[in-house]
This record gives structure tokens, sequence and C-alpha cells, in this order.
């Protein structure tokens, strides 16, 4: 239906995707790349690394906005790579550096920023709080064995009161999807409770991917 | 502090004698049973901190030595250890009271950690008791406790959206949130733990530690900073010997700093217990706790 | 005071309010008593049992006796007001009752040591209006306060309340209400100044059948408590206002979430709620008009972000309060997925005169674009801290001097910091500002929820910066980056420079990193929480200079800067500080000036709170 296309320029582009997609995908979806962090198609975007910050002009007003929240709507002009965006991406992956100088993953997004030299002391946090395990648990597995706890800079994700969670079914979603790699099988098995597994289950490890997985 | 003592009973001679040596060398204080009735009346006759037990025992016997074990001491963390470790005996063995369950293939290193979390468990449990025991606090052990929880969760008929509200009245009621509470609370409402932990971290007022018998709120407002509420929150540092968000080792005193009590007038302000004292210099500090002795 | 009936239709209320002004003799003498918390805690609840015991002593139960809502000169308190001549007394204490009801209550008289004087004129006031701190004010969303017993309704009926309500339910429709409060230029009171008769209008627009109205009453800024006084002291207003709301959204429940701090306002509104529905004023078929409406309170747990409307939403359902990207907007996708509309306590407290009197008159008072009043909290170091209420476009010069009494000890100004952690500091040479949404943002602050903290020569600036940014750090929820680590890494760079470790180089970075923050955060907190560090920079960077550079802080504030030194010639030797030192590092003869040892001072500064004589002198500081 026509009524349900909707037409946006990104990057002087003229891009068209259905209601309720966001920039982001309408972006990708036209080739045009914008970095992330804490989004993945089979999760319900967060909107919180705030790396895919994209310059949004609607009527006469422009602002910084998530691409990944981000509805489409008619007549929106998207800019993805503006010099001020750039400076703020930057800054953001620095901060996300700082929080976890050892992690692969963060260290590439630098790259690809182009951040040269972080001005914040480092530390070596093995975890970024992208959330995506969290939202995995819950939405995938819908077991929800693990959260957030804590607030501010002190957040992590852990089973609550740091004990074994007595739902977890040692399936090793948070461990796949963890772009860290923060959450590793050992972690997962050490809050794995056995209490509620229903039957014998081995884990296996892919030999072509090297993701683990269960079997029945 | 005293040693530690660990008893044991594995079957295999040779990885009896490695955990002899590891735990010895770890600082512990080894034991060694013979058989399960051994065992047993080991634990019997010199209740030791801890048990590692070898479920393999000859003619099956590891569930019962584990159950009569267990039974006869119900606070002693037991470790079991699994030569083919399987889910349906790790469900099995938990179920009977273990502490943790472990493959023997694992590195000591692992059975070492899992033997200082129980001890430390252990540790934590008794001291709580003791204190809660001094100064008459409602423990979980008091069936009491979680029938007070229920009773709150009843008020409005077991809606998960009141769960905030319910919190606050289950921490009025016991002075903080205990973990069997918040558990209760999830299985309950049937909401997931991690929600009603996650809520229990995020909101400030929310303690899963014993509040003191008086809590003491300094306000560190603008308006209270530009007129030296901080210097105000030294000095009960000072006088109470705990830093801002502790409670003193009596539990009589909890100190707190709280963003502004809307009591801007009459910076610096602090609340004891709901006391509010307006225009405070550090002079009166101890002047004021003393009522409170 | 009467028991009163079901309310079934408009008549009744009036035929309610006829009797109840008939039973009240305008000139009978009757006493109220200040019982807002600063009050309160200058001990105002004893005065008022010492009151009725000696009333009832001396046979005199018939004088009625008030404990009111703040009436805003909390340095002042306890206030004890004497009608019908409305004499005021200020600091009156449990001692002078005796008095109080011989002379003023028996005889009319005022008694002269407990009217207020000004300090300046010298001039006696007898009247609460006389006094210069109320002569500039106007009252609207404070009418009451002072003037009822928060926990009667019948009080709040006698003097005019719900008649808005019955205008509204009697003959406005939805669309009428609405243009109204649309004409009359009323914009949010929570901070951003959002017109409110348009929110009302987007959220009545929805298609659902279900919506729902919510009052914030998360007052997090620290500093600010004038929602905490009217939910304390004119509860009814409020829930007038948001009945009115309610139907003209055409919603049918609404709530109220309020401060976890904030005991008086829970317990007052809960009575104002449920006397209203035992009269009919809530609930099913509200006087007669078939319109169903009913208000449940929730209160916060402790979180600053619960004030941002995502976050509390989150917070009314149960959940951690962090807030979600917009769009949705709560207009469209509230609570439970519902069409939301939320507005402040101050705001709510606005509709029903508005409603009563028209849009018009609202519409006269105020800025071309800022209609009506706006009640401040004025706090700091100021002469008269308290609760003030002007018309939009006072200066900031009328309200500090003329109304505030001036800087404390006649110090000398240097900032007005408005709008809370998400606001900045104003600069004392730009005192002329007409205080209004459009001139505040101009000076790169904001309204914000109407916290006003006077700032005086011994106020350091980049302290001021780091305090707010340390209470954002930890009211941060986490969810995003810019705010979790940004706010952070500046509470870092900040601390460093208070400490006398600043590097070259810290400002630009300080500002590179606040305008990411600024930019690339989740919700509003995130995105104002760099205002006090980029508005002290732009008025103030030669302290930050200071500090940075020549290692000095020069309001002498930042510990690591500064020493404490007896200054010998000023010092007679009276060891109060001696006994004030907590870690005894000054040691002296009585009547011989005294030594502080360097090493052993944690610069506390209690011996130079405790200093009569300025012996101890902040002024003998040198740069390390």
């Amino acid at each position: 239906m026509a009524a349900d296309r909707v037409n946006i320029v990104i990057d002087g582009k003229r891009c068209s995707g259905l209601r309720g997609q966001t920039v982001l995908e309408v972006a990708r979806d036209h080739g045009i790349d914008i970095p992330t962090l804490c989004h993945h198609e089979a999760l319900t975007p967060a909107g919180s690394c705030r790396v895919c910050v994209v310059e949004v002009t609607l009527g006469k007003r422009t602002r910084t906005m998530a691409s990944c929240v981000t509805p489409i709507e008619q007549g929106m002009k998207v800019v993805t790579d503006s010099e001020k965006i750039r400076s703020v991406r930057r800054m953001v992956v620095a901060l996300l550096l700082a929080r976890c100088r050892d992690l692969d993953v963060i260290k590439q997004a630098a790259k690809r920023v182009g951040l040269k030299k972080n001005p914040f002391p480092e530390e070596d946090g093995d975890c970024f709080l992208c959330g995506m395990c969290v939202r995995a648990c819950s939405e995938i597995v819908g077991v929800g064995a693990i959260g957030f706890a804590n607030r501010g800079p002190d957040s992590e994700v852990v089973s609550p009161f740091s004990v074994e969670s007595s739902v977890c079914i040692g399936c090793g979603t948070c461990a796949t999807i963890c772009p860290a790699r923060t959450f590793t099988l050992e972690k997962v098995f050490k809050r794995r409770s056995m209490h509620t597994t229903g039957g014998k289950r081995d884990i296996f490890r892919c030999t072509v991917c090297e993701n683990h997985y269960t079997g029945a | 502090m005293a040693v530690l003592s660990v008893l044991v009973l594995e079957t295999r001679k040779k990885h009896r004698d490695r955990l002899r040596g590891k735990l010895g060398a770890a600082g512990y204080e080894v034991r060694l049973a013979e058989s399960g009735p051994a065992l047993i009346s080991e634990v019997a006759a010199a209740r030791p901190h801890a048990v590692v037990l070898d479920i393999d025992l000859p003619g099956g016997d590891g569930l019962h030595v584990l159950k009569a074990v267990h039974d006869a001491a119900p606070d002693l963390p037991i470790i079991v250890e699994a030569g083919e470790p399987t889910v349906e005996e790790a469900v099995e063995v938990m179920r009977r009271g273990a502490f943790n369950y472990i493959s023997k293939r694992s590195p000591v290193e692992t059975l070492l950690h899992v033997l200082s979390q129980a001890l430390e468990r252990e540790r934590m449990e008794a001291e709580t008791k003791e204190k809660a025991r001094e100064h008459k606090i409602r423990t979980f052990d008091d069936p009491a406790s979680l029938a007070v929880v229920d009773r709150i969760l009843a008020r409005h008929h077991y809606s998960d959206s009141m769960l905030i509200s319910y919190m606050q009245d289950v921490q009025q009621e016991l002075r903080y949130l205990p973990q069997e509470a918040l558990r209760f609370i999830a299985r309950r409402l049937n909401v997931s733990l991690p929600r009603v932990y996650g809520i229990a971290t995020f909101y400030k007022s929310f303690s899963l530690k014993p509040r003191g018998k008086y809590v003491i709120q300094v306000c560190m407002g603008t308006a209270c900073h530009v007129r030296g509420g901080g210097r105000i929150l030294e000095s009960f540092e000072r006088e109470l010997g705990v830093p801002a968000g502790e409670t003193t080792y009596d539990e009589r005193f909890s100190l707190e700093s709280v963003r502004c009590v809307g009591c801007c007038g009459l910076a610096p302000v602090f609340i004891i217990n709901g006391k509010f004292y307006g225009n405070m210099t550090q002079e009166q500090v101890p002047r004021i706790l003393a009522k409170y002795e | 005071m009467a028991t009163t009936t079901r309310l079934a239709s408009l008549a009744d209320l009036e035929a309610l309010r006829k009797r109840l002004v008939q039973a009240h003799d305008p000139k009978a003498v009757s006493i109220s008593i200040c019982a807002g918390t600063g009050c309160r805690a200058h001990g105002s609840m004893d005065l008022f049992d010492e009151f009725r015991r000696q009333l009832e002593e001396r046979g005199l139960e018939h004088v009625e006796l008030r404990a009111t809502g703040c009436h805003g000169f909390c340095e002042r308190g306890p206030l004890v007001v004497i009608f019908p001549k409305k004499i005021f007394y200020h600091g009156v204490e449990v001692r002078h009752v005796a008095e109080i009801i011989e002379k003023t209550v028996r005889q009319g008289e005022a008694i002269e040591s407990l009217l207020y004087k000004d300090p300046v004129t010298g001039e006696v006031c007898l009247l609460e209006d006389e006094v210069p701190f109320y002569a500039r004010q106007q009252r609207i969303v404070f009418r009451n306060n002072g003037k009822i017993d928060p926990t009667s309704i019948e009080d709040y009926i006698a003097v005019g309340g719900y008649g808005a309500l019955a205008k509204a339910l009697g003959g406005m429709k939805p669309a009428g209400i609405i243009g109204e409060i649309k004409k009359s230029g009323l914009r949010g009171r929570g901070g951003a100044g959002f017109p409110t008769g348009v929110k009302w209008e987007l959220c009545r627009k929805q298609p659902s059948e279900e919506k729902y109205i919510i009052c914030n009453g998360d007052e997090g800024d620290p500093g600010a408590f004038m929602d905490r006084s009217i939910m304390e002291g004119d509860p009814h207003a409020v829930l007038e206002g948001m009945t009115i709301g309610a139907f003209a959204i055409g919603a049918r429940k609404g709530f109220i979430y309020v401060r976890a701090e904030y005991p008086l306002a829970v317990s007052n509104l809960t009575c104002a709620l449920e006397q209203s529905r035992e009269v009919g004023l809530l609930g099913e078929n509200i006087l007669g008009s078939g319109f169903d409406f009913d208000v449940d309170i929730v209160r916060g747990a402790g979180a600053f972000v619960c004030g941002e409307e995502t976050a509390l939403m989150a917070s009314v359902e149960g959940r951690e309060g962090r807030p979600r990207p917009r769009p949705p907007f709560p207009v469209e996708c509230g609570l439970w997925g519902k069409p939301t509309n939320i507005n402040n306590v101050e705001t709510w407290a606005n509709v029903p005169p508005i409603i009563e009197k028209g849009s018009d008159w609202y519409a006269s008072l105020g800025t071309a674009k800022s209609k009506g009043t706006k009640v401040f909290s004025l706090v700091g170091k100021v002469k008269n801290t308290g609760l003030i209420e002007v018309q939009m476009g006072t200066t900031l010069r009328e309200i500090v001097y003329d109304i505030g009494g001036g800087v404390l000890k006649d110090k000398e100004l240097k900032a007005v910091q408005t709008g809370g952690p998400s606001g900045g500091c104003i600069p004392a040479h730009l005192i002329d500002v007409p205080v209004d949404f459009e001139e505040l943002a101009k000076a790169g602050s904001i309204m914000g929820s109407g916290g006003l903290i006077v700032m005086d020569e011994d106020t350091c600036m980049v302290d001021v910066a780091r305090y707010f940014v340390e209470f954002l750090e930890e009211e941060s929820c986490g969810k995003c980056t810019p705010c979790r680590e940004g706010v952070k890494r500046m509470r870092e760079i900040l601390t460093r420079i208070c400490g006398g470790e600043g590097r070259p180089g810290d400002i630009d970075l300080l500002e590179e990193l606040a305008i990411a923050v600024k930019e690339a955060s989740l919700c509003g907190l995130g995105s104002t929480a760099p205002n006090p560090v980029l508005t002290t920079l732009n008025y103030f960077r030669d302290e930050y200079e200071a500090h940075i550079f020549d290692k000095r802080c020069p309001a002498k504030v930042c510990k690591a800067l500064i020493v404490y030194r007896v200054v010998p010639e000023k010092c007679t030797g009276c060891q109060r500080c001696v006994r004030a030192c907590p870690v005894n590092a000054i040691s002296g003869p009585r009547s011989q000036p005294h030594n502080l040892d360097q090493s052993k001072c944690i610069k506390c500064g209690a011996c130079y709170e405790v200093c009569r004589f300025d012996a101890i002198a902040g002024d003998a500081i040198y740069v390390e």
C-alpha cells in the first residue's frame, strides 16, 4: 500500500521505507552503514549505546537522534556523517573504551570512528552494558534469568544477588550474543542451576562458527 | 581466626590424596572420613566447617549419606563431587541439600573457590543471625516475617504494578529488604526475580542490608551544600566512624546522605528518624547524637 | 466542622459552600499556625499543641485554631497569623503563647516584639501583606496556603474551592476547557515550558478509549520545594485541577507521583483523596455530571531520573525508572501503552483559577510568551529564604534584593543558580534579567521547576559545577553511554581541578565532552547534565583558570587549595576552637593565641565556624 510507504532523505539520497521502520533499518536497506554497538536484528532496539546517532531534520528542527530507535517520518532529512556527528561518535566510543580498554569490539569501533588517542584514563571493564544478553534472555529465551542491577556507572548485568539463577536453563544464548565475549560459557555454567532442567542436555561446539549450542 | 576444618569423604585414593594436599596447602584443616556412616558420626561428634562428599559411594549410598548429613546439620555446607556428572544427578543432589555439585575432573581451584563461597555464606548468615538476636530484628527463620510480606501483597490483590509500593511497605516493616522476602515477592506476584532485584538496587530508598535503629539523613541539596552541608556530613562520619551509606557496627545508627529534603530555608539540615534539625553547625552534631545514645 | 454528606449535584456543592460561609463569622478571632515542613522543623507543632492546651484552659475553645500549609517565609518560622486582623508574628516560641492569647486573641492588641521589623528601614510591619517579603508577591498558586487547613475539605470549599470544577462540569465542553487553557498561555511548570493546552489537546485527540493523567510530584531538583508546599498546603487544588484536566482530556484515572522524601505531602494528599471520594468529588458520577474519575497516589522510591516522564511512567508501572526513547511521546503511548498526559504539580494547581477567572485574566499576567505567575524557592546565601510567587517577568534583582532582602551578611552577589541540575548559573551582571522561559534560556539557563539558589563571593563556581555533576552521576540511570560514562568523566575532571590537580587542556576537554553528552544522551537528564558546567565555563572561566594554572581557589572553598591559620593578633585565646577541632590540631593555653598544627588539620572548618572573633581567618590563605 502506498500509504504505508514513507519517503525520507539520507545523506542526500532518496530512500523509502515502510511506516514503523527505523532510520537505521532504512539506511542499511539502502546501503548506508551506521555503526552500532547495542543493536541486534533479533532484539527490540534499546537505543542505549548512542553510537548510531545521526542528525535528523524534521520541519524546522534539527536534532541528534539515535537512528536505531527513531521511526521514519515523511519528509525526514537525515545526515549520518557530518563533522558534528563524527565528533560525538568519537567521544561516545572514547567513553566506552575508557570503561573497557581490552574489548576487541570497542577497539574496532574506535578504529572505525577514527579515535586516535583516548583523552580519558582507561579501565579494564569486561562489559560495556549493551544489554543484548538481558534482552535475549527475556525476549528470545523467555526466562529472564539475568537483568540490570544498580544504576549509573555502577550498573551491571547480574543474576539476582549474584548467585546462580534458579530459572537459567543454561542455553548459552547470552554467551552467543555477547559482542564483548563477556558472557563466556564458563560463566554461564557457574550461574546455571540445574533445578529446572527437563532432560539431560549436553553442550556441543560448532566446528565452523566456534559457537556453543545445546542439544536436546 | 581459627583454622577452618573440612571433612572429606572420597573413595578414590589418588583423588583423596590430591584433595588433602591442596586443601591443606590452602590452609584448611583436612579430616578424612572412611565411609558414609563414619562421616555421619564424625559430623555429629565434631562438626566441621564444611564437608566434601564423593557421591559415588559403593552401593549407591551417596544420596542417602548426603540427606542424613544435611538433616543432622542443615546449615553445614556440603559440596558434592561426582566422577561422571549428569544433570539428573545434579538435580537430585541439590534437592537433597548440597551446597554445590562439581565434577571431580574440574581443577582443584574450582573446589577451593566453591569452598570459600560456602564458608563466606555461612559466616555471613551466622553474623546476621547473631546481630538479629542482639537487636531483636525479625529474621526469615521466623515464619511470621513471610506472613507479614504476604499480608502486604494481599492489600492490593497481588497486582504487579504495585511492586514498588509493596517493597516500600515491606522495608517499612522489616527495616530492610531481606533476600528471602524479595524471592518470595517475585514468586508470589509471578514476576521475574531480576526485575525485583533490579528495582531493589536501582532506587535509593531501598536497602538490602539491615538499617540502624536511628536513620540519620544529612541533606546534600544545593542550598545545604552552599551553606556547609558537606561539613555536617563529615562530622557525622567522624563521630560515628562510618562513611555515608553505612550502618554503625552496633546497628544503632545508619548514616545516609540525601538529595534535598525540601527544607532549604533552614539549610543545612539533617533528619533523624523523621525529626528535622535545621540551621545546624558542626559543633551541634555530637550534642544531638548524644540524645540518641 | 459539620460532617458533610455526599454531594450529588452542582447545587449541593453551592448549598454546602453557602452553609460553610454563613457558619463562619468573618469577625471572629482565629489563629493559623504554619505547619509547613520548615516551620515544623522550627517546632510549630509543639506550638500548635500549646495553643490548643492554653485555649482550652482559658475556656476559649471556640477560637478556631488551624495548622495551615507553608506560608513561604521559612527563614522566620514558626509563623503565626491572627485573624481577622491578620496580625503577623514570626519566630514564635512556646513561651509566647500565653501572651499572644491574652493580648492579641482576647484584646486584639499586637505584641510588637513578635512583629516583623524591616531590617533596612526599621519599620515594624503589623500585617503579613506589609512585610516586604510578601508585598512584592502575587499569589495565585499559593492562594490558599496559609489560609486553610489542608486536611479539611470544608475549608477548601469555603474559600471557593471546587467552584472551577463545578463551572467546568456545569456548562463547559471539553474542547472549551482546552481552549481556555490554550488561550491563557499556561506553560508546563516542570521545566521545559511546553504549552499545557496543546498537550491536553494532543492527548484528547488520541483515539484510545482508555487514557491516563499523571501529576508529577517527583520534585527532585535539589534546592526546590515549591511542589512539596503545594501538595502539603493545598492538596485539593491539585485534585481539582486534575479532575478538570481529566474531564477535558477524557481520562478516567489519574496518578499523583510523589517523592519518597515527602511523607507529609503523601499524608495530606491521601487525606484529601479520601475526603473527596467521600463527598463525591472523586469517583463515579462526580456532582451528578455522569463523569467518573479517580486518583491514586504512587510513592517514589528515591530516583531523580523519575522526574523524566518516561522514567516516571515506568516507575508507576512498577519497574525501574529507566527512560525510554521518545517518540513515541506519552500523549500517544504512555502508561501501559495508553495515551497519558503528564503535568507537574504547579501546572495542575494553576488550572482551577484559570477556569474560574477566565483565560483573559490569566493571560494579562506575565510577559509576552510566559503568562501568569511562577513559584520559586529562594534559597542559598540570601537573607530571606523561603517560597515566593511572582509574576513572570519579575527581574532577578527584585527577587533577590526586594523580596529576598539581599545577600546574606551583605556579601557580594556572585550568581543565581536556576533550574536545578539541568539549569545554569546566571552571573551577577545579568541580575536585571526578567525571569521567564525565554530570557532564562537566553542567559544559558532554564526555568526548571523553580529553584533559585543565591550564591555569594564565598561560593566557588567550579565546586558548584562539581556538585551538580556529582549529583547527576549518582542519579544517572546508567542506560545510555554519554550520561553514564560521560558524566562520570566530567566529575573526574572537575574533582581533579578542585583538588588542585587540574591540567592545561582540561577546560577544552570538558567543553568537548559536555557537547557530546548534551547531543547524544537518551533523555533530558543526560542532555541537560552539562548545563551547570557549560554556564559556569561561560561566565566564570577565570575561576577555572585560577584553579588549574594558579592552583588557587578564589572563593576559598576547595580544601586542597586552602589552609587555615590562626591570626595571633586577633586571637583572644577563648579555646572554643580547641574544643571544636575534631582532630586536636589546635592547642594553646587560655587567653594566649592558639597554635594550629597544619600537619594534623583536616580542613573541616569547624574552628572557623565557632570562632566568634574571626581569629581563625579564612583569608590567611596561601597557594600551595
